[in-house]
């Protein structure tokens, strides 16, 4: 079994660690990827997902940089693939675009409203788009008739650095999801399943890749975890549920404390090594503390947890 | 004509220069900054804006960044007042957002599947939108194309109210959204007398907004080619671009500065003489003349300015 891959989100830090220190550190500490998150409206202040990984690009070299996620129904697909092209350009092939279609709390829905866009239709729209941008990135000239976008020969450049283009990868666990991971995806990114679940979701996306005829064996398995260093599970676990409340305005649902990434060194090897048993490859941590002490702890698990995976 | 501004456009020449080395290379050449074009769909492959505009403002630490121009009917206003603010954040507020509506006829429209006919009325409309979500009290906002309540926006710019709204083009609709929204002026490819006349209609129509017209900054996007002759360089920038473009294109030594040294000044004067106080330039060559044609532009033209 390969190395497994680990990876932090930058999100709503800008006020408190600046892009080029944040890459700097994470680069330097061993990781392996680099993400941001999306927020729009009516919510923390949070930087433009696409100008905040093209300052990453220009201040790191080896790592995988990219979105986890960027709400898709809110971007027009020829501009998402552009964009997404340039930054493949600009890092030498290093982008993963990790696509959601925008949950349910308060300010996601804001976001869909201000951009007129109808949510009941998220899903719809998504599936569109996962099919123009690839579209986009290998072939030429593209023509196109659906139900959100017609076109006819269009030519986009400069083609993806990656061939045969950047790495799509499904974030979430709604069946839509899952159904579009088999389908358009080179990677599933759902947020703290817990192995029990991981698997009955990865045995959904078998089943959906048998009827598209992809193979899902070549799907790279991430998963996408609230992360805390603690004295113990349930200290961490406080400290997690304290800054969610806060970031998002309700209490959020942690009944499984394996299904987040919490307590000492060896509870987090622990969640680790139970979640490489069922395949999953790439883990990318969400620390949720409050923003002063969200680089140091980043730094503490790759003191004390990412050398013994390496 | 004292302490002009000029700026090259970064454009169509990632393969030969990077990003970082075309930075450097601009601030030590003595510009006073970099524009990025938006070419989303065009035959000859080009990178998309936003992520360069980011990288510029990673790699410099004075001078202005700007777009000439985005074409704004294309995207979301929401996202891309989030992306405007973004980059002002970045760059601690050096960026100057040069907008248009595109042209009738454009691909990019149809790429992102937005009928022609309303790329004015969207543009109006993103405009207020933009300056709404900059402000520093939640947006309630009832148009034609989008409808919604209470959306507030964070970072903020750091330029207050915003960063500057140039326009681009110099159509009756760009006259008026100029006086109606612009901080700037900086049409493309026009002669002295029509930037003249395009002048005094923004003067009206800026009285009728009631704006005062003085706070308008004057600019234009400048074609340029140094060259033997007047002849010369117009006949091979003409070719160069018509090369580029797939269609016939002439670059006309009454809207462009072609030539000598003496012929580009010349032009330029003529332009200066309408209170243009900010040049974009633009070299007119094939790739690999292009930083030589800089040089050229930054060591025998600018000083003359300064």
């Amino acid at each position: 079994m390969p190395d497994p891959k680990f990876g932090v989100i930058y999100s709503r830090l800008h006020p408190v660690v600046p892009i080029p220190e944040f890459a700097t550190t994470i680069e330097d500490s061993g990781y392996d990827s680099l993400w941001v998150t999306e927020g729009l409206v009516n919510e923390m202040p949070a930087l433009d997902i696409i100008l905040a990984l093209g300052a990453f690009v220009q201040h790191t070299q080896r790592i995988t940089v990219g979105t986890c996620v960027v709400i898709a129904p809110l971007r027009n697909p020829a501009i998402l693939a552009k964009e997404t092209a340039t930054l493949d350009f600009l890092s030498g092939g290093r982008v993963v675009l990790g696509v959601g279609v925008g949950g349910s709390s308060n300010s996601r829905s804001d976001a869909f409203d201000v951009c007129g866009v109808d949510p009941r239709q998220r899903g719809a729209i998504t599936d569109e788009m996962l099919e123009i941008m690839t579209k986009l990135w290998t072939a030429r000239p593209v023509s196109h008739q659906g139900r959100f976008h017609s076109f006819e020969n269009i030519e986009m450049g400069p083609a993806p650095v990656q061939k045969p283009h950047p790495p799509l990868w499904a974030g979430g666990e709604a069946e839509g999801v899952l159904r579009r991971a088999a389908r358009w995806c080179q990677g599933f990114v759902p947020s703290n399943p817990g192995v029990e679940e991981y698997l009955r979701l990865w045995g959904r996306i078998e089943g959906y890749a048998d009827r598209y005829g992809t193979d899902a064996s070549k799907i790279t398995r991430a998963v996408h975890l609230y992360f805390a260093m603690g004295e113990s599970r349930e200290e961490a676990r406080e400290t997690v549920r304290a800054t969610l409340a806060k970031r998002y305005g309700y209490e959020p649902y942690l009944p499984d404390l394996r299904a987040i990434l919490i307590g000492t060194p060896d509870d987090c090897a622990q969640t680790i090594e139970d979640h490489m048993k069922i395949g999953v490859t790439h883990f990318v941590l969400n620390c949720a503390r409050p923003l002063p002490e969200v680089k140091g702890d980043y730094e503490r698990f790759a003191e004390t947890v990412l050398p013994r995976f390496k | 004509m004292a302490n002009i501004k000029f700026g090259p456009l970064y454009s169509r020449i990632h393969e030969l220069v990077g990003i970082k080395e075309f930075a450097d290379t601009t601030v030590q050449m003595d510009f006073d900054a970099i524009w990025v074009p938006d070419t989303l769909i065009t035959r000859e492959h080009a990178l998309d804006w936003t992520p360069v505009v980011g990288a510029f403002a990673e790699h410099t630490k004075d001078i202005m960044l700007g777009t000439c121009v985005v074409v704004v009917p294309l995207r979301y206003p929401a996202i891309l007042a989030k992306q405007v603010a973004t980059i002002d954040y970045m760059s601690g507020g050096r960026f100057v957002l040069g907008v248009g509506a595109g042209p009738r006829a454009n691909r990019n429209l149809e790429a992102t599947g937005v009928d022609p006919r309303e790329r004015g009325a969207r543009t109006d409309e993103a405009l207020e939108i933009l300056k709404g979500l900059w402000s520093d009290k939640p947006l309630t906002h009832n148009g034609r194309f989008y409808q919604f309540e209470d959306m507030f926006m964070e970072p903020k710019p750091v330029q207050r109210p915003g960063p500057p709204i140039w326009v681009g083009g110099h159509s009756e609709g760009a006259l008026k959204r100029t006086a109606r929204f612009g901080d700037g002026f900086m049409p493309t490819s026009l002669t002295a007398a029509t930037y003249a006349r395009a002048v005094v209609k923004i003067e009206r129509y800026a009285e009728e907004f009631g704006r005062d017209p003085r706070s308008i900054t004057r600019a234009l996007h400048l074609s340029f080619r140094m060259g033997n002759s007047e002849e010369e360089a117009s006949a091979q920038a003409s070719e160069d671009m018509t090369n580029r473009m797939g269609r016939r294109v002439k670059i006309r030594p009454q809207d462009s500065a072609v030539g000598t040294v003496d012929d580009c000044l010349r032009s330029i004067e003529r332009f200066l003489s309408c209170g243009i106080e900010h040049l974009i330039v633009n070299p007119i060559c094939k790739r690999p003349e292009f930083m030589g044609q800089m040089e050229l532009f930054a060591t025998q033209i600018m000083p003359q300015f300064r």
